[in-house]
Protein backbone atom coordinates (compact mmCIF):
# COMPACT_ATOMS: atom_id res chain seq x y z
CA UNK A 1 0.00 0.00 0.00
CA UNK A 2 1.60 2.94 -0.92
CA UNK A 3 1.59 5.86 1.68
CA UNK A 4 2.98 9.75 2.24
CA UNK A 5 7.14 9.56 1.84
CA UNK A 6 8.91 12.26 3.46
CA UNK A 7 10.96 13.06 -0.05
CA UNK A 8 7.19 13.92 -1.23
CA UNK A 9 6.25 16.08 1.68
CA UNK A 10 9.94 17.66 1.38
CA UNK A 11 8.81 18.90 -1.64
CA UNK A 12 5.46 20.17 -1.26
CA UNK A 13 6.65 21.99 1.73
CA UNK A 14 9.60 23.37 -0.48
CA UNK A 15 7.19 24.60 -3.23
CA UNK A 16 4.40 25.68 -1.18
CA UNK A 17 7.29 28.29 0.97
CA UNK A 18 8.87 28.89 -2.18
CA UNK A 19 5.54 30.48 -3.02
CA UNK A 20 4.96 32.04 0.00
CA UNK A 21 8.14 33.73 0.07
CA UNK A 22 7.26 35.26 -3.46
CA UNK A 23 3.53 36.21 -2.16
CA UNK A 24 5.38 37.69 1.05
CA UNK A 25 7.81 39.63 -1.05
CA UNK A 26 5.70 40.81 -3.52
CA UNK A 27 2.84 42.17 -0.77
CA UNK A 28 5.27 43.80 1.57
CA UNK A 29 7.67 45.06 -1.51
CA UNK A 30 10.31 43.14 -0.28
CA UNK A 31 12.18 43.65 -4.32
CA UNK A 32 15.62 42.01 -2.75
CA UNK A 33 13.66 38.99 -2.25
CA UNK A 34 11.79 39.02 -5.13
CA UNK A 35 12.68 36.74 -8.42
CA UNK A 36 10.33 38.99 -11.11
CA UNK A 37 10.06 42.85 -10.12
CA UNK A 38 6.79 42.35 -11.76
CA UNK A 39 3.67 42.51 -9.44
CA UNK A 40 1.06 41.02 -11.23
CA UNK A 41 3.13 38.18 -12.73
CA UNK A 42 4.95 37.44 -9.27
CA UNK A 43 1.37 37.24 -7.49
CA UNK A 44 -0.11 35.15 -9.82
CA UNK A 45 2.62 32.80 -10.53
CA UNK A 46 3.41 32.89 -6.07
CA UNK A 47 -0.42 31.78 -6.07
CA UNK A 48 0.09 29.43 -8.58
CA UNK A 49 2.83 27.91 -7.05
CA UNK A 50 1.07 27.29 -3.64
CA UNK A 51 -1.75 25.95 -5.14
CA UNK A 52 0.51 23.09 -7.87
CA UNK A 53 2.24 22.20 -4.62
CA UNK A 54 -1.09 21.19 -2.58
CA UNK A 55 -2.41 20.18 -5.83
CA UNK A 56 0.49 18.02 -6.68
CA UNK A 57 0.97 16.69 -2.75
CA UNK A 58 -3.12 15.89 -2.23
CA UNK A 59 -4.78 15.51 -5.56
CA UNK A 60 -2.96 14.19 -8.44
CA UNK A 61 -3.55 10.70 -9.07
CA UNK A 62 -6.36 10.80 -6.68
CA UNK A 63 -3.85 10.87 -3.71
CA UNK A 64 -6.33 11.99 -1.36
CA UNK A 65 -8.81 8.71 -1.66
CA UNK A 66 -5.95 6.47 -1.48
CA UNK A 67 -2.74 7.69 0.41
CA UNK A 68 -4.05 10.39 2.73
CA UNK A 69 -6.44 7.60 4.09
CA UNK A 70 -3.28 5.69 5.62
CA UNK A 71 -0.59 6.92 8.18
CA UNK A 72 2.85 8.07 6.52
CA UNK A 73 5.02 10.68 8.09
CA UNK A 74 5.24 10.66 11.65
CA UNK A 75 4.88 13.69 13.87
CA UNK A 76 8.08 14.41 15.16
CA UNK A 77 9.55 13.30 11.74
CA UNK A 78 6.88 15.95 9.66
CA UNK A 79 8.19 18.91 12.08
CA UNK A 80 11.98 17.91 11.75
CA UNK A 81 11.43 17.64 7.64
CA UNK A 82 8.81 21.21 7.32
CA UNK A 83 11.74 22.91 9.33
CA UNK A 84 14.80 21.68 7.13
CA UNK A 85 12.86 22.36 4.55
CA UNK A 86 11.55 26.04 5.19
CA UNK A 87 14.94 27.16 6.10
CA UNK A 88 16.76 25.71 2.75
CA UNK A 89 13.47 27.47 0.59
CA UNK A 90 14.34 30.78 3.04
CA UNK A 91 18.40 30.20 1.74
CA UNK A 92 17.61 29.18 -1.97
CA UNK A 93 15.16 32.42 -2.20
CA UNK A 94 18.04 34.73 -0.84
CA UNK A 95 20.57 33.69 -3.28
CA UNK A 96 18.97 33.49 -6.32
CA UNK A 97 17.60 36.41 -5.35
CA UNK A 98 20.66 38.21 -4.71
CA UNK A 99 22.73 36.63 -7.83
CA UNK A 100 19.69 38.06 -10.07
CA UNK A 101 19.81 41.71 -8.53
CA UNK A 102 23.26 41.23 -9.32
CA UNK A 103 23.46 40.23 -12.73
CA UNK A 104 19.95 41.07 -13.89
CA UNK A 105 18.27 43.57 -12.01
CA UNK A 106 21.21 46.35 -11.40
CA UNK A 107 20.53 48.20 -8.73
CA UNK A 108 19.30 51.81 -9.37
CA UNK A 109 17.78 53.24 -6.26
CA UNK A 110 20.21 55.57 -3.92
CA UNK A 111 21.37 54.04 -0.57
CA UNK A 112 20.24 56.68 1.76
CA UNK A 113 17.49 54.74 2.58
CA UNK A 114 18.22 51.43 3.40
CA UNK A 115 20.02 52.78 5.95
CA UNK A 116 17.62 53.61 8.27
CA UNK A 117 15.64 50.32 7.96
CA UNK A 118 16.39 47.22 10.15
CA UNK A 119 15.98 43.29 9.65
CA UNK A 120 14.56 41.94 6.44
CA UNK A 121 12.74 45.01 5.37
CA UNK A 122 16.02 46.17 4.13
CA UNK A 123 15.64 44.10 1.76
CA UNK A 124 12.86 46.55 0.11
CA UNK A 125 15.61 48.64 -1.37
CA UNK A 126 18.68 46.20 -1.06
CA UNK A 127 19.42 42.23 -1.89
CA UNK A 128 20.05 39.64 0.78
CA UNK A 129 24.19 39.77 0.06
CA UNK A 130 24.00 43.69 -0.11
CA UNK A 131 22.13 44.28 3.49
CA UNK A 132 24.45 41.57 5.07
CA UNK A 133 27.49 44.00 3.18
CA UNK A 134 26.01 46.81 4.91
CA UNK A 135 25.13 45.28 8.29
CA UNK A 136 29.26 44.01 8.86
CA UNK A 137 30.12 47.37 7.51
CA UNK A 138 28.16 49.21 9.61
CA UNK A 139 29.10 46.94 12.74
CA UNK A 140 32.89 47.40 12.01
CA UNK A 141 32.51 51.40 11.88
CA UNK A 142 30.55 51.44 15.35
CA UNK A 143 33.37 49.14 16.74
CA UNK A 144 35.92 51.57 15.21
CA UNK A 145 34.04 54.27 16.40
CA UNK A 146 33.66 55.98 13.19
CA UNK A 147 29.85 55.60 12.60
CA UNK A 148 27.39 58.38 12.41
CA UNK A 149 23.74 57.80 12.86
CA UNK A 150 21.39 59.33 10.59
CA UNK B 1 -19.86 11.89 35.98
CA UNK B 2 -17.75 10.41 34.08
CA UNK B 3 -19.74 7.59 32.86
CA UNK B 4 -22.26 10.93 31.62
CA UNK B 5 -19.55 12.47 29.12
CA UNK B 6 -18.98 9.45 27.73
CA UNK B 7 -22.47 8.79 27.20
CA UNK B 8 -22.62 12.45 25.76
CA UNK B 9 -19.72 11.71 23.92
CA UNK B 10 -20.99 8.60 21.98
CA UNK B 11 -24.13 9.74 21.37
CA UNK B 12 -22.42 13.00 19.80
CA UNK B 13 -19.80 10.69 17.62
CA UNK B 14 -22.57 7.88 16.84
CA UNK B 15 -25.10 11.49 15.31
CA UNK B 16 -22.64 13.05 13.30
CA UNK B 17 -21.55 9.61 11.91
CA UNK B 18 -24.54 9.22 10.45
CA UNK B 19 -23.37 11.75 8.08
CA UNK B 20 -20.59 10.11 6.51
CA UNK B 21 -21.41 8.16 3.07
CA UNK B 22 -24.59 10.94 2.66
CA UNK B 23 -22.56 13.53 0.78
CA UNK B 24 -19.53 12.61 -1.10
CA UNK B 25 -18.25 16.59 -1.36
CA UNK B 26 -18.45 16.84 2.36
CA UNK B 27 -16.85 13.58 2.79
CA UNK B 28 -14.15 14.47 0.76
CA UNK B 29 -13.54 17.88 2.23
CA UNK B 30 -13.40 16.44 5.62
CA UNK B 31 -10.88 14.14 4.43
CA UNK B 32 -9.29 16.94 3.73
CA UNK B 33 -9.38 18.86 6.79
CA UNK B 34 -8.62 15.94 9.04
CA UNK B 35 -5.48 15.28 7.12
CA UNK B 36 -2.00 15.47 9.09
CA UNK B 37 -0.74 17.24 6.03
CA UNK B 38 -3.19 20.07 4.93
CA UNK B 39 -4.01 22.38 7.86
CA UNK B 40 -0.72 21.94 9.81
CA UNK B 41 1.15 23.38 6.88
CA UNK B 42 -0.87 25.83 5.69
CA UNK B 43 -0.97 27.00 9.56
CA UNK B 44 3.36 27.29 8.70
CA UNK B 45 2.39 29.28 5.77
CA UNK B 46 0.16 31.37 7.47
CA UNK B 47 3.18 32.23 10.66
CA UNK B 48 5.26 32.44 7.90
CA UNK B 49 3.42 35.24 6.51
CA UNK B 50 2.75 36.91 9.89
CA UNK B 51 6.54 37.06 10.54
CA UNK B 52 7.28 39.48 7.47
CA UNK B 53 4.24 41.46 8.13
CA UNK B 54 4.03 44.54 9.84
CA UNK B 55 3.95 48.78 8.25
CA UNK B 56 6.73 49.83 11.01
CA UNK B 57 9.17 48.23 13.41
CA UNK B 58 6.63 48.45 16.41
CA UNK B 59 3.87 46.36 14.22
CA UNK B 60 6.67 44.14 12.92
CA UNK B 61 8.11 43.40 16.09
CA UNK B 62 4.79 42.25 17.51
CA UNK B 63 3.81 39.86 15.05
CA UNK B 64 7.02 38.08 15.05
CA UNK B 65 6.28 38.18 18.83
CA UNK B 66 2.82 36.61 18.04
CA UNK B 67 4.73 34.19 16.10
CA UNK B 68 7.16 33.36 18.53
CA UNK B 69 4.73 32.52 20.91
CA UNK B 70 2.48 30.60 18.51
CA UNK B 71 5.54 28.32 17.96
CA UNK B 72 7.07 27.70 21.26
CA UNK B 73 3.36 27.06 22.63
CA UNK B 74 2.58 24.36 19.22
CA UNK B 75 6.37 22.31 21.00
CA UNK B 76 5.25 23.22 24.69
CA UNK B 77 1.66 22.23 24.03
CA UNK B 78 2.90 18.58 22.09
CA UNK B 79 5.12 18.01 25.43
CA UNK B 80 2.02 18.01 27.82
CA UNK B 81 0.04 16.02 25.51
CA UNK B 82 2.75 13.20 25.49
CA UNK B 83 2.90 13.47 29.25
CA UNK B 84 -1.30 13.47 29.61
CA UNK B 85 -1.21 10.21 27.00
CA UNK B 86 1.34 8.14 29.45
CA UNK B 87 -0.73 9.45 32.43
CA UNK B 88 -4.15 8.47 31.05
CA UNK B 89 -5.26 6.05 28.00
CA UNK B 90 -8.22 7.09 26.79
CA UNK B 91 -9.40 4.40 23.49
CA UNK B 92 -10.88 6.70 20.30
CA UNK B 93 -14.75 6.13 19.31
CA UNK B 94 -13.94 3.65 16.88
CA UNK B 95 -12.20 1.68 19.23
CA UNK B 96 -15.53 1.79 21.91
CA UNK B 97 -17.61 1.70 19.09
CA UNK B 98 -15.72 -0.93 16.43
CA UNK B 99 -18.57 -0.68 13.94
CA UNK B 100 -17.61 2.97 13.06
CA UNK B 101 -14.12 1.46 11.74
CA UNK B 102 -14.74 0.68 8.63
CA UNK B 103 -17.54 2.83 7.18
CA UNK B 104 -16.56 5.73 8.75
CA UNK B 105 -13.31 5.91 10.03
CA UNK B 106 -11.32 4.23 7.36
CA UNK B 107 -13.47 6.04 4.83
CA UNK B 108 -12.37 9.42 6.02
CA UNK B 109 -9.04 9.07 7.92
CA UNK B 110 -7.19 6.35 9.54
CA UNK B 111 -7.46 4.82 12.48
CA UNK B 112 -4.54 5.94 14.94
CA UNK B 113 -2.46 4.31 17.40
CA UNK B 114 -2.31 7.60 20.03
CA UNK B 115 -4.43 7.87 22.97
CA UNK B 116 -7.60 9.72 22.07
CA UNK B 117 -7.43 12.60 25.06
CA UNK B 118 -6.18 15.27 24.94
CA UNK B 119 -6.63 15.43 21.01
CA UNK B 120 -3.46 16.47 19.53
CA UNK B 121 -4.57 17.90 16.67
CA UNK B 122 -7.10 20.18 18.96
CA UNK B 123 -4.09 21.07 20.99
CA UNK B 124 -1.55 21.96 17.99
CA UNK B 125 -4.03 24.14 16.56
CA UNK B 126 -5.57 25.84 19.31
CA UNK B 127 -2.15 26.48 20.70
CA UNK B 128 -0.59 28.25 17.24
CA UNK B 129 -4.04 30.31 17.16
CA UNK B 130 -4.02 31.24 21.08
CA UNK B 131 -0.34 32.04 20.70
CA UNK B 132 -0.76 34.03 17.83
CA UNK B 133 -4.18 35.47 19.35
CA UNK B 134 -1.81 36.84 22.73
CA UNK B 135 -0.15 39.31 20.12
CA UNK B 136 -2.25 39.82 17.04
CA UNK B 137 -6.08 39.77 17.81
CA UNK B 138 -7.09 39.67 14.39
CA UNK B 139 -4.86 37.06 12.78
CA UNK B 140 -5.59 34.83 15.91
CA UNK B 141 -9.29 35.25 15.06
CA UNK B 142 -8.58 33.91 11.68
CA UNK B 143 -6.17 30.85 12.92
CA UNK B 144 -9.28 30.36 14.84
CA UNK B 145 -10.93 28.71 11.31
CA UNK B 146 -8.41 25.75 10.49
CA UNK B 147 -8.33 25.06 14.71
CA UNK B 148 -11.79 24.19 15.00
CA UNK B 149 -12.09 22.86 11.40
CA UNK B 150 -9.28 20.20 12.00
CA UNK B 151 -10.68 18.33 15.13
CA UNK B 152 -14.44 18.98 13.80
CA UNK B 153 -13.03 16.94 10.95
CA UNK B 154 -11.75 14.26 13.64
CA UNK B 155 -14.56 14.23 15.41
CA UNK B 156 -16.73 13.48 11.75
CA UNK B 157 -14.32 10.72 11.14
CA UNK B 158 -14.98 8.66 14.65
CA UNK B 159 -11.77 9.43 15.09
CA UNK B 160 -11.90 11.99 18.62
CA UNK B 161 -14.73 12.36 20.96
CA UNK B 162 -16.00 16.18 21.28
CA UNK B 163 -14.75 16.06 25.10
CA UNK B 164 -10.82 14.47 23.46
CA UNK B 165 -11.21 17.64 21.34
CA UNK B 166 -12.17 20.20 24.33
CA UNK B 167 -9.49 18.97 26.16
CA UNK B 168 -7.06 19.63 23.73
CA UNK B 169 -8.63 22.86 23.01
CA UNK B 170 -8.39 24.13 26.37
CA UNK B 171 -4.67 22.28 26.94
CA UNK B 172 -3.36 24.30 23.92
CA UNK B 173 -5.31 27.99 25.30
CA UNK B 174 -3.64 27.53 28.59
CA UNK B 175 -0.11 26.62 27.03
CA UNK B 176 -0.28 29.78 24.80
CA UNK B 177 -1.39 31.67 27.95
CA UNK B 178 1.13 30.35 30.31
CA UNK B 179 4.04 30.93 27.15
CA UNK B 180 2.81 34.77 27.00
CA UNK B 181 2.18 35.80 30.18
CA UNK B 182 5.21 33.90 32.20
CA UNK B 183 7.64 31.91 30.09
CA UNK B 184 8.48 34.51 26.92
CA UNK B 185 8.80 37.67 29.72
CA UNK B 186 10.76 35.35 32.19
CA UNK B 187 13.33 34.12 29.10
CA UNK B 188 13.36 37.49 27.50
CA UNK B 189 16.47 38.09 26.82
CA UNK B 190 17.33 34.23 24.68
CA UNK B 191 13.58 35.24 22.50
CA UNK B 192 15.65 38.57 21.97
CA UNK B 193 18.61 37.48 20.97
CA UNK B 194 17.18 35.06 19.19
CA UNK B 195 15.35 37.64 16.95
CA UNK B 196 18.29 39.78 17.17
CA UNK B 197 20.06 37.44 15.59
CA UNK B 198 17.32 36.64 12.65
CA UNK B 199 17.15 40.61 12.40
CA UNK B 200 20.99 40.56 11.81
CA UNK B 201 20.50 37.76 8.69
CA UNK B 202 18.07 40.10 7.53
CA UNK B 203 15.34 37.55 7.60
CA UNK B 204 13.30 38.64 10.71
Amino acid sequence: MEVVRAWQYCIFVFIAVMGMLQLIATCHQLKGMLFIRNKPVTLTLSIAAIVFAFWWFFFRDNRIDTVMRSTGVEGAQQFAVFCWTTFTALVVTLIISSLLQMFVYRRREGTRQEERLEGAYQLRYVSWFEALRLAFRRRDESDAGTHHPD
Amino acid sequence: MLGLIIQIDQSIVLWISHLVGKSSMLDRLMTVLANDYFLPVSISLILLYIWFMGRDFPERHKNQMAVVCGAISIGACMGFVLITNNVWRHPHPFQDMPQLLDPVTKHIFYPIHDPSFPSNSSALTFAAAAGVWQFNRKWGLIMLVPAILMPLAKVYAAVYYPSDVIGGAILGILTAFFIAKIFMPALHVPVAIGVWFLRTLRVG
